[in-house]
């Protein structure tokens, strides 16, 4: 099967003065036509900073060590502007993670949510308004109309991520990066829009590759889901492997640290130690510091992404030596 | 552990400096600026010193740049161009920003009614085909110094406007600048703190590129249409017309002024990138 | 409403223009909050939480109603004192890294506040930058690192630090978990409940997160279009919410499903969403709730309390109590 879109060993860092933020060390995943991946890891773990690189929408501090980024039969990674910012919007739309950034604040929000269409000659602006409203009408957002003339600072902040959500629906894209889309969503709203999307992926084949911190999110909607953490894969599984048979232990530190719903208030219990950041590649597991079943080799030899069984990978070398024993 | 906008200014100067591009073409832009300043001490000959007995001479060392067909020196010749287009891009630079930043700064501050006219001609500027409007002027007025830096600052000063209001906006209603009011800082403090530095940072590095702009717009007039400022100065677009009508045989009338005002730009350009690069390294603003 | 509240917000109402229009934010909404007591507040996205959280430490002024702090109505006094009083008053919002002085270092925005209302010498103010670096987890190591040289977690701690620093007796969060990953979110939580008993701070706690809500907080109230619908304890609310909109609000929670068959599926509430300039009338809800009832559509529905100290407006629940 042939992806439609495809990161192979990204290496992305920030060069500084003093010393160098590695955050992204030899990142591969890839994702089929039609498919929902999600990607799930904390804070700093590189999510976002992969896939900003992977547009070249990173800020100028960042340099690209390595890798490539096929969609659509081309390296991403060695276009040039124009022909990137032909794909970006009308193939490949995105949601930032940063509310701040994804709208333009001098401009108003139905331009903005047109844009897409008018700038890649899709329709006319009569059309381009009643699809722009029809959207905005299935994202649940009120008076959509009159909407349409307020200033983002106007919106509260679940309507600009939802407006946001729709510049990047307009051109109705291929493939739908979606970096955080529905934190600031209450959860009617955030069922509601996921339903939006999930329509989309059938009706059309959009694909869409979804940042999130929420595992109820990931796994009720995705098909798949990466974890990353230290900028690699850790594990990619197939949902149900996911929630049944998940082994990395990244993972289940990741699944054990969510807050139950109960109004009572047992401690949470939440992974020792705090987000690294490497100012050296890492050259064990990046875990390796709050890994609590770590050992010798964990800190001097990279676990390789090892196939478990079909669609279920996972990079920890206690896995691989549980793998061999029994296999 | 205080540091502060000082030692930023200080970070933003240490992040231009590493980039060796941009240090060089500031060198250049220096040094350029010491000619166009002390241009008359500085030139080889008096302008318009014609030796007739040495017309047409390439470049040598007693005259670097060659002569013209009148033997009058290149290199005083491009050193009193210098001096009028660095004059016009400083001059015309200085109106459009105090012009476009004044207009935006009301336009995003004021009350919507204002706003809505402001930006109504800011894009009417923006559309303006302001070429032919200086033409037009410049043409008038032979091109008198003051006069054509007054018409290219009052036709380039749309972008200033709308950039500057685009970044009030922005700063003016982020969660900065509420965290000021929410801790009890007065207006004043705000403002100096919060919104000024903010916006000062895209705006030289817009200028710029700006300048870029005037200084080739002002080229292309005097080429196109030879309105260039009359006699004893001289604009680059002039010297450039005239050389070419020479440049069969006597290539140094073209490419000696053409190359200086080049390296100009591609100066300016370069530093511009750098300033952005430094001032402004998270803005990743996207399309 | 007891005297003794800190905080007491009665019958308030704010408005913003529309265009022609002007658009009820904040409507008729009344709430009070006790010393060292934590309010939490959830619903719809655009239902003024936010509004309301900004109308509570004065940041905005009410069209209609008062705000009162500790037996002061911060619509009667002069803005200067006003400015003072916002000492007492504080509020952290979702984007850290937006809320943040990003050209200077960490400790100099710890310091702004001091700075700002003058307190203490140079010394004794970067002493206390220490001590509130500490309090939240951090070290004076961090002090002189530049915002975005830290991740957004300790970002946020930051964030808290500066609020702390004049000694608030009133926090307003406002979505401050929503760009933190689940363990920071954990320890961010299990700082506030901290600083609840150490500092002797009430919170105003404004999330789509429930489960953090109903981790922290003693009471919750439910807006829904610029109005309060419900307010119980959490664990009355958790446990049986009442008004339809809260239902909704808490069926609609995304757990992890026992397998990809067990999903649930994704439907948000039907029905029209209300404009919030021509709001429908009776209640507001009763364009997309499933119990609406002829009377729903034309009288505003009282408030019942249908536990202890739990309340709620809703038609259907007084047809429930008299039949
Ligand atoms: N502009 C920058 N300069 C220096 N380091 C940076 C910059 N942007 C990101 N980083 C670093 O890169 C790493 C990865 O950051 P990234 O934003 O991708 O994390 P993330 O997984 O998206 O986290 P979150 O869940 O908080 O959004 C972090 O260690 C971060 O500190
Ligand atoms: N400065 C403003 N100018 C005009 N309208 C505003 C302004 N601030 C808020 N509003 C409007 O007031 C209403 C309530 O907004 P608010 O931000 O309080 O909602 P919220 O409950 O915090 O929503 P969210 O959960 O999405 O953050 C919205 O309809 C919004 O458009
Ligand atoms: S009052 Fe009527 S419409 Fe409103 S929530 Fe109750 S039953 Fe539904
Ligand atoms: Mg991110
Ligand atoms: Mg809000």
């Amino acid at each position: 099967m042939s992806a439609l879109f495809q990161i192979n060993d990204l290496a992305v860092s920030f060069p500084g003065r003093d010393q160098t933020v590695y955050a992204v060390n030899g990142l591969s995943l890839a994702v089929e036509a039609g498919e929902w991946l999600g990607v799930v890891g904390e804070s700093g773990s590189g999510k976002s900073v992969s896939l900003l690189a992977s547009l070249q929408l990173l800020s100028a501090t960042s340099r690209i060590d390595r890798g490539q980024v096929w969609f659509d039969g081309r390296d991403l990674l060695r276009l040039k502007r124009r022909p990137l910012r032909e794909i970006l919007g009308r193939q490949i739309g995105v949601i930032f993670q940063n509310l701040a950034n994804g709208l333009d604040p001098s401009m108003r929000v139905g331009q903005q949510v047109m844009e897409p269409m008018l700038a890649h000659a899709i329709c006319t602006k009569p059309e381009a308004r009643r699809r722009a409203l029809d959207l905005l009408t299935e994202l649940g957002l009120s008076d959509p109309e009159r909407q349409f003339e307020r200033y983002p600072f106007e919106l509260s902040g679940g309507m600009r991520q939802r407006a946001m959500m729709a510049v990047a629906l307009a051109a109705e894209p291929a493939l739908l990066i979606a970096d955080e889309p529905t934190t600031a969503l209450d959860t009617t709203v955030q069922l509601q829009v996921l339903s939006v999307l999930q329509e989309a992926c059938r009706r059309r084949q959009m694909t869409v590759i979804m940042v999130t911190h929420d595992l109820g999110v990931a796994t009720n909607v995705c098909d798949r889901v990466v974890v990353m953490y230290g900028g690699q894969v850790m594990e990619n599984a197939e949902i149900d492997t996911f929630i049944q048979a998940s082994v990395h232990p990244y993972t289940q530190g990741l699944k054990g640290s969510m807050i139950p719903l109960n109004g009572t208030h047992a401690p949470i219990q939440a992974i020792e130690g705090s987000a690294e950041i490497f100012h050296q590649v890492p050259r064990g597991c990046p875990f390796v510091a709050r890994c609590p079943v770590a050992f010798e080799r964990c800190h001097t030899e990279r676990p390789r992404l090892l196939s478990l069984a079909d669609g279920h990978e996972a990079a920890c070398h206690r896995v691989e030596e549980a793998t061999a024993r029994v296999g | 552990m205080i540091r502060s906008r000082a030692s930023l200014w200080l970070q933003g100067w240490r992040r231009f400096a590493d980039n060796k591009v941009a240090v060089i073409g500031l060198a250049w832009l220096v040094l350029f600026s010491i000619v166009a300043l002390w241009g008359r001490q500085l030139a080889p000959y008096p302008m318009h010193y014609a030796n007739l007995f040495a017309g047409n001479e390439g470049p040598s060392l007693s005259h670097p740049f060659g002569t013209d067909s009148l033997g009058q020196d290149m290199l005083t010749m491009v050193m009193y161009g210098l001096r009028y287009t660095l004059a016009v891009g400083f001059g015309a630079t200085v109106v459009a920003l105090v012009v476009g930043v004044l207009v935006g700064l009301t336009s995003g501050l004021a009350a919507r009614w204002v706003d809505e006219i402001l930006m109504r001609l800011t894009d009417f500027m923006y559309a303006f085909p302001g070429f032919l409007f200086a033409a037009f002027i410049i043409g008038v007025f032979h091109g008198a110094i003051g006069v054509v830096i007054g018409v290219f600052g009052l036709t380039q000063w749309a972008g200033f406007a709308r950039l500057t209001r685009g970044l009030v906006l922005t700063v003016r209603h982020s969660e900065l600048v509420e965290s000021g009011h929410a801790i009890g800082a007065s207006s004043t403090f705000i403002a100096l703190r919060y919104i000024l530095p903010q916006v000062i940072n895209s705006i030289i590095v817009y200028t710029a590129f700006v300048a870029v702009n005037i200084i080739t717009l002002q080229a292309e007039l005097s080429l196109f249409y030879g309105t260039g400022p009359a006699l004893p100065l001289i604009s680059f677009g002039q010297l450039i017309s005239q050389g070419t009508q020479d440049v069969l045989g006597y290539w140094w009338l073209l490419v000696m002024p053409v190359g200086t005002l080049i390296s100009l730009l591609v100066a300016l350009v370069v530093v511009g990138e750098g300033l952005q690069a430094a001032l402004n390294p998270k803005g990743n603003r996207i399309l | 409403m007891s005297d003794n509240a800190l905080l007491a917000i009665d019958q308030v109402t704010k408005t913003f223009p529309w265009g022609k229009h002007r658009i009820e934010a904040v409507r008729r909404v009344s709430l009070s909050i006790g010393t060292a007591e934590t309010l939490g507040l959830v619903g719809e996205s655009g239902s003024g939480k936010s509004t309301l959280g900004r109308l509570a430490i004065g940041l905005l002024a009410p069209d209609r109603g008062t705000v009162t702090v500790s037996g002061v109505n911060l619509g009667a006094v002069a803005p200067r004192t006003l400015r003072t009083m916002r000492q007492t008053l504080q509020i952290v919002f979702q984007d850290p890294g937006a809320a943040l002085n990003a050209r200077v270092s960490v400790a100099a925005n710890i310091l702004e506040p001091l700075v700002v209302h003058n307190i203490g010498t140079r010394d004794e103010r970067l002493r206390r930058v220490g001590r509130l670096l500490e309090r939240v987890g951090l070290t004076t190591a961090h002090g002189p690192a530049m915002p975005d040289e830290l991740s957004g977690g300790q970002l946020q701690r930051v964030m808290i630090a500066r609020a702390l620093a004049l000694g608030p007796k009133l926090l307003v969060c406002d979505e401050i978990l929503s760009a933190l990953d689940l363990s920071v979110q954990a320890q961010v939580l299990s700082l506030l409940d901290d600083l609840r008993t150490t500092e002797d701070l009430a919170y105003l706690f404004i999330s789509h997160n429930l489960s953090a809500v109903a981790y922290l907080s003693d009471r919750i109230g439910v807006m829904y279009l610029g109005e309060l619908v419900e307010w119980a304890p959490t664990a009355a609310l958790v446990a049986a919410p009442k008004h339809p909109y809260t239902q909704a609000l808490f069926q609609s929670i995304l757990e992890v499903p026992t397998s990809k068959a067990a999903r649930k599926s994704l439907t948000g509430i039907p029905g029209e969403v209300p404009s919030a300039i021509d709001r429908p009338l009776g209640c507001a809800f009763h364009t997309r709730c499933p119990l609406a009832m002829d009377i729903c559509r034309q009288e505003a529905p009282p408030w019942l309390t249908v536990g202890d100290q739990h309340q709620a407006a809703c038609h259907a629940l007084a047809a429930v109590e008299e039949g």
